[in-house]
């Protein structure tokens, strides 16, 4: 991956030449997307620096906005105060949001289906390729995609960092959410590849919090306060499309990840419930998405976000607001009542740390520190659940909960490309693990783990196959990533054939097929006929994985339906060696 | 990138010279396909001599040389390094285990030393190793919180010759 820099580098060499870009040439800056906010960080030589836009602020709204011939986002807000977004203009169907949510999913994805209520158009088929999305630009739906808004995004932040910088900027690390698929992953990636900037890492975001906390334990240490102990942490980061957790343990700046996980479910999950909740006839009330509708959407969105936004500090909140068309909400909405409204949502919360502490084999008292991030963390329901399971009075406190994440995303941007700091200061460690099971289709319509979820990364397992019927010449790895027992309730990633094993009765041939992730987090399946060995045996195919491009939704069925059974793999019981 | 692999990674080292030369080589090696498969077994040291522990060691102290060697193997500190850091992560899994260790220790004492290969030996050794190695897995089946499903599919797929 390293050698892509190079080239890079060489095109775009022209600008001035600063001493500090001198003696820091091409820092990785963290970046931090999330569904509503993002922010930017970088190493600037002695410590990481949150970066502000024009109007101060160092959490930018997450959207695109469409008009006329221009396109801004929410990194400037439009740059001047006069012709700045507000938020009715960002929920005027105009502007693109949410797109961490909408990233790299089907039509036939859950999450995309609920999407359908924002003010932006998204359109689906059902048949599982990528969602039509489009935004509303003098009164015509104009098209684009997830990736294309993100890249547009990307853009406006990177110009914005550059000035800032003075020096141009190549490398990033991004944090992504545990939950994200590989297939996700790449969309992240190709959208920071249309804007020239090399993705050095793709981190997940409680991973990137437990590096700022190693780094704080480190700090104390150096100040003779700490007792230099291994600590383990439980990190819960709640934003507003996605939550997570993980178990790491920390000592000595190293921070091993022990356990991972997450889903898809925020801040958005919850609006949408109260919103619906407030006017359950809603979605009757307008047959399509015609500007009577986006506009009484967009009103009784901001009424409800100032709602839940209050709830964290008072009991009550007071509702009025007038959507137009005779149509009010007046409503005093209680603390006990949104919680009955999000009780689903919370269970949820609860099962992903029972999870986590289930994975990493620890009890609520083996938890050193319980550190809470994202923008949900600050709901007091959430709070009081995530304390309750880990049972601790109260959160680790060192840390702002909206910062905490870039920050982390930074320092690894720092360490990764190599930079040293005398005092000591990035002698810091994060060992990733991998979220998800990876494994293969075998055993009819089985899927069976190759490296299993929580394994540290860089990582290497293999795992020996046979073939399925008699003088069987030829088998298909289709290889998935996920938590079901049945191939098909998981990601699927890609696939490739062995050709020319030789004939024999079923069961005689052995076939390896290795799983590689490198420090990238760059999955390489290797495959090919060991047993029985010689000249008439082909070589063995070594595969980048994902190879899926959009409609993906598509293979699985097509590949059952093309071949059947015919070129189905068998798992052979492992043979004695520990 | 010979540059970033250099940077001292603080605290003691475990030794001088001669494994700093190994970590050159380990920087350059690029493992084929085929070698993956056979890379378990073609190692001479021992689990211990990797960590740089003695066989007595405390769980601790076998945590602490594993924490020494994963900042200085790991990619992220030294390019390169990636296979030196998933063997001293095996080795780490193994001897953190207690039960995976005593199947260990087993091996070691009726193998000449060779770790991996000990299973393969013919005779009582070998009885007494395959028998390590399935108490080796059963620890390792737990471990992995296998499902109910992926056990039965494990017994049927034994049970068919």
């Amino acid at each position: 991956m390293s050698e892509q820099v190079n080239i890079v580098a060489s095109d775009s060499e022209t600008t001035g030449e600063d001493k500090s870009q001198l003696s820091f040439p091409d820092v990785a800056i963290g970046i931090d997307i999330g569904t509503s906010n993002c922010s930017v960080a970088v190493w600037t030589g002695h410590q990481v620096e949150l970066l502000e836009n024009t109007r101060n602020q160092n959490g930018m709204r997450s959207y695109v906005m469409f008009k006329d011939d221009t396109l801004s986002a929410g990194v400037t807000r439009g740059a001047t105060r006069e012709h700045g977004h507000e938020e009715r203009d960002i929920l005027s169907g105009s502007a693109i949001f949410n797109m961490k949510r909408l990233i790299g999913r089907m039509d036939t994805d859950e999450v995309v289906q609920a999407s359908k209520g924002l003010p932006f158009l998204v359109q689906t088929l059902g048949i599982g390729v990528r969602p039509f999305i489009a935004a509303l630009v003098n009164n015509v739906w104009r098209s684009t995609t997830p990736e294309e808004v993100l890249a547009i995004f990307l853009l406006e932040l990177k110009a914005f960092v550059e000035m800032h910088l003075k020096h141009p900027v190549r490398n990033a690390v991004l944090t992504i959410p545990v939950a994200f698929s590989r297939f996700q992953q790449t969309r992240i990636e190709r959208a920071c590849a249309m804007v020239g900037l090399h993705v050095l890492r793709l981190m997940p975001e409680p991973t990137a919090v437990a590096l700022l906390y190693a780094q704080q334990q480190q700090q104390l240490l150096h100040d003779n306060m700490g007792s230099g102990m291994e600590k383990i942490a439980l990190i819960f980061n709640m934003g507003a499309g996605y939550c997570d957790a993980a178990v790491a343990d920390t000592a000595g700046g190293v921070s091993q990840i022990r356990a991972l996980s997450g889903r898809t479910v925020g801040g958005e999950d919850i609006l949408q419930n109260v919103m619906r909740h407030l006017l359950p006839y809603f979605d009757s009330l307008y047959v399509d998405q015609t500007m009577d509708r986006i506009k009484s959407t967009g009103l009784l969105r901001m009424a409800t976000q100032d709602a839940i936004h209050k709830l964290s500090s008072q009991q009550h909140v007071e509702i009025n607001v007038d959507l137009g068309d005779g149509h009010k909400v007046s409503k005093i909405l209680g603390r006990g009542e949104f919680e009955t409204v999000n009780h689903a949502i919370f269970e949820k919360c609860e099962r992903i740390i029972k999870q986590c502490l289930a994975d990493a084999k620890l009890g609520p008292d083996d938890i050193n520190d319980v550190i809470l991030v994202g923008g949900c963390s600050r709901i007091p329901k959430i709070r009081s659940v995530v304390l309750g399971l880990c049972k601790k009075k109260d959160s680790y406190g060192g840390m702002d909960p909206l910062e905490a994440a870039v920050l982390g995303a930074a320092l690894e941007g720092a360490i990764a490309s190599g930079v040293t700091d005398p005092s000591g200061c990035l002698d810091l460690l994060t060992i990733q693990a991998t979220p998800m099971n990876l494994g293969i289709r075998a055993d009819g319509g089985n899927f069976v783990a190759i490296i299993p979820r929580n394994t540290a990364v860089p990582a290497r397992r293999d795992m020996l196959l046979t073939t399925m019927h008699d003088n069987q010449t030829e088998v298909l790895i289709v290889v998935y990533e996920g938590e079901g027992n049945q191939a098909e309730e998981n990601h699927l990633l890609g696939y490739f054939k062995i050709t020319g094993i030789p004939a024999a009765g079923k069961g005689a041939v052995e076939i390896n097929v290795c799983m590689d992730i490198d420090a990238a987090n760059v999955l390489r399946v290797f495959a090919g006929v060991i047993k029985p060995q010689g000249q008439a045996v082909p070589p063995f195919v070594e595969v980048r994985m994902p190879t899926m491009d959009d409609g993906h939704g598509w293979c699985g069925q097509a590949l059952a339906k093309m071949y059947g059974t015919t070129l189905d793999l068998a798992v052979l019981p492992k043979k004695l060696h520990p | 990138m010979s540059s970033v692999c250099a940077r001292p990674v603080g605290m003691g080292y475990m030794a001088g010279g001669a494994r700093s030369q190994q970590r050159r080589r380990a920087a350059r090696v690029r493992v084929p396909a085929a070698a993956v498969a056979m890379a378990p077994t073609a190692r001479a040291e021992t689990m211990y001599e990797l960590l740089g522990v003695e066989e007595t060691a405390e769980p601790e102290v076998i945590k602490a040389a594993y924490r020494r060697a994963a900042r200085r193997w790991h990619p992220d500190a030294c390019p390169g390094g990636a296979e030196r850091f998933m063997r001293a992560r095996e080795a780490y899994e193994v001897l953190s285990d207690p039960e995976r260790r005593r199947g260990y220790d087993i091996q070691l004492r009726c193998g000449a030393g060779g770790g991996a290969q000990a299973a393969r030996r013919a005779g009582f050794a070998d009885w007494e190793a395959q028998l390590a190695g399935l108490q080796w897995r059963a620890a390792a089946h737990g471990r992995h919180g296998e499902t109910w499903g992926s056990r039965m599919r494990h017994a049927t797929a034994q049970a068919q010759p």
